[in-house]
């Protein structure tokens, strides 16, 4: 749109215009950076939400297998199960794992003592704890005093480290322990685990060799596998972005109306037109004009819309704050963003923001100029 | 001189759009010339159709009937895409002036070579020389709606001739003028007509009426344009 000689004098005077009505031109910067600030939060959150849980879930077993009786879960035997699942064609390295549920100080909390059951992330620069010591999630570190963490009402264990903010997702309410710790608090004896992972060869096979490995199994076996919880989560995110978007649509149409409003502009702007017609422009000038204007106002305030957005999702304390805002006092843990995410989210807002906006400033300008230049110098008398 | 250069009329006729004026047009059957190097003077009553005829000639309405020739080409049946451009080569003294109040005398300026494809720094330089030429030179920075009547006359002027234009239309140039100023414009015309632009200028200013510098005198009444026998004489 800006080339050759034309195109640099062109710009100086979409900046001159922009200047001419000051007022104006600031609260179409204002509405634009709000709008934008809107809708990038709320796709930001959504798509890290989901970039994050996928992250954490490229770090789990393929393939989880629990023992269960007349009431409920039950310990597995290790001895057996390695050897039933070892049978099983494409089933590799099955882990067992020592986890559960138990009351902690403020509700339910997850205890683990197999490395098995942590994330890689989550484990990263940490000590594994001894008996009578405790790592706990970022969840846990508010109800924590004097390093003391009680369990049950009846195990105390001494807090030496706390996991890694960004494995929030995963170690929210999560308390590593020492295996003896676990297993006395959980009640599994010696001999015998939470559950079994299983990480597969081809893991799109997940589906048929659940089969197998039900059947290998002496005992009645629930499995579950990531790709039905990454899916669960990942149309948890989606929806919840698409949703807020949806809530955005009368601010996209709000502003459009604003644009439109002003863009199309007064009787003295299209004699202001009339006159640059009469003066030698062509429309394709007027219009290449105006859109320059557009972009010379909206582009700052895309940019800072988006950085707005960017501190609110990423950055805390905006970030908790965010969080807490939409997702209605939930706790969020610290999110990450890929390249491919960030690339969506930009084309989305093109979508819904600069597009719309553009259009309205270039068909308004169409409408406004595509009249024969005397008409349009009459519009409003000359001072 | 090429046969067709220049701007002419062939029986042209206009009327406004649903305001049949009592049954007539208010230009009808016009045929003249202007040829290029010629300062054309057309005088009439007010009200008589002289600013209709230099919008038309402009390119700014199009005719009812007839059509307008610019060096041979029929400009006024040319579709807006070619007849925008077109008006590059046109510098036009509006009547209300049509000056932006906000904008300086030089952006002023400005507005008619943005569009063309030349240099920042040769805008600067033309408008430069067009403002000394005007006497507006230590006026450059100053809105327009803040120059007095003269002076925004001189500057329209100045907006009308710095695009170097091979047709200037020129609606009371030179209206609002003390003697000096009025001579000095009517040489702007006359340099501009030297360098080979067709002028027609309407006016009823005695000065101009009375000027060497107008090889063509007309006047428009009736909606007709005649040769003025007597161009000096009260019109």
């Amino acid at each position: 749109m800006i080339s050759g000689k034309s195109g640099y004098p062109m710009l100086l005077w979409a900046a001159r215009e922009v200047l001419r009505l000051p007022g104006r031109n600031l609260l179409l910067l204002a509405c634009l950076a709000s709008l934008t600030f809107l809708v990038a939060t709320a796709l930001l959150l959504s798509q890290a939400l989901d970039r994050t849980w996928s992250r954490l879930m490229d770090q789990a077993p393929d393939l989880v297998v629990r023992r269960i009786d007349a009431g409920g879960w039950a310990p597995i035997p290790v001895a057996t199960a390695l050897a039933s699942a070892s049978t099983v064609p494409g089933a590799l390295s099955p882990t067992p794992r020592l986890w559960g549920v138990v009351p902690g100080p403020r509700g339910p909390v997850t205890v683990a003592a197999s490395t098995a059951a942590i994330p890689e992330d989550a484990l990263r620069g940490l000590t594994p704890p001894l008996r009578g010591q405790a790592v706990v999630g970022a969840g846990m570190a508010g109800f924590i005093q004097d390093d003391r963490l009680i369990l049950d009402g009846r195990m105390q264990l001494t807090v030496i480290g706390t996991f890694p903010p960004e494995t929030g997702l995963a170690t929210h309410d999560l308390v590593w322990m020492a295996p003896a710790d676990a297993r006395s608090l959980l009640g599994i004896p010696s001999g015998h685990a939470s559950d079994l992972a299983v990480t597969l060869f081809h893991p799109e096979e997940a589906e048929a060799i659940r089969a197998d490995l039900a059947a290998a199994f002496p005992w009645p076996v629930n499995i579950t596998g990531l790709r039905a919880d990454s899916w669960r989560h990942h149309v948890r995110a989606v929806r919840m972005g698409g949703m807020a978007v949806v809530a955005c649509v009368p601010a996209v149409l709000a502003m459009v109306l604003i644009v439109l409003g002003t863009a199309a502009g007064t009787g003295s702007r299209q004699s202001q037109w009339g006159l640059l017609k009469a003066l030698g422009w062509t429309t394709g000038d007027i219009v290449r004009l105006q859109v320059i204007q557009a972009a010379v106002v909206g582009l700052p305030a895309i940019i800072f819309g988006l950085a707005l957005a960017y501190a609110a999702v990423f950055h805390p304390p905006a970030a908790g704050i965010a969080a807490m805002w939409i997702t209605g006092g939930r706790h969020l843990p610290e999110l990450v963003l890929d390249h491919s995410g960030a690339a969506a989210i930009m084309l989305e807002i093109t979508a819904l923001v600069i597009l719309p906006y553009l259009m309205a400033v270039y068909l308004s300008t169409i409408k406004g100029v595509a009249r024969d230049p005397l008409h349009l110098l009459q519009e409003s008398p000359w001072k | 001189m090429e046969m067709n250069a220049g701007l002419a009329c062939l029986d042209l006729d206009f009327a406004w759009p649903g305001k049949p004026a009592a049954g007539r047009n208010v230009l009808t059957a016009i045929n003249a010339t202007f040829p290029p190097g010629t300062l054309t003077l057309i005088t009439g009553a007010t009200g008589a159709g002289k600013s209709t005829l230099l919008h038309l000639l402009a390119g700014l309405l199009r005719p009812t009937a007839g059509e307008i020739r610019a060096d041979g080409r029929p400009v006024s049946r040319w579709p807006a895409s070619h007849r925008d451009p077109w008006r590059r080569q046109v510098g036009i003294v509006f009547q209300h002036l049509a000056l932006i109040p906000d904008l300086s005398a030089a952006e002023n300026l400005l507005l008619a070579l943005l569009p063309r494809s030349i240099s920042w720094s040769r805008m600067q330089t033309d408008i430069r020389r067009q403002l000394m030429d005007a006497d507006l030179g230590e006026l450059a920075q100053t809105p327009a709606g803040e120059l007095s009547g003269g002076q925004r006359q001189r500057l329209a002027m100045a907006r009308a001739m710095v695009g170097a234009p091979r047709f200037l239309l020129a609606d009371e140039p030179t209206a609002f003028q003390d003697d000096a100023h009025a001579f000095a414009i009517i040489s702007q015309l006359q340099r501009a007509v030297a360098a080979g632009a067709v002028a027609v200028v309407c006016s009823q200013d005695p000065r101009l009426k009375a000027s060497t510098a107008v090889q063509h005198h007309y006047h428009l009444a009736s909606g007709r344009l005649l040769t003025d026998p007597d161009p000096q004489g009260p019109s």
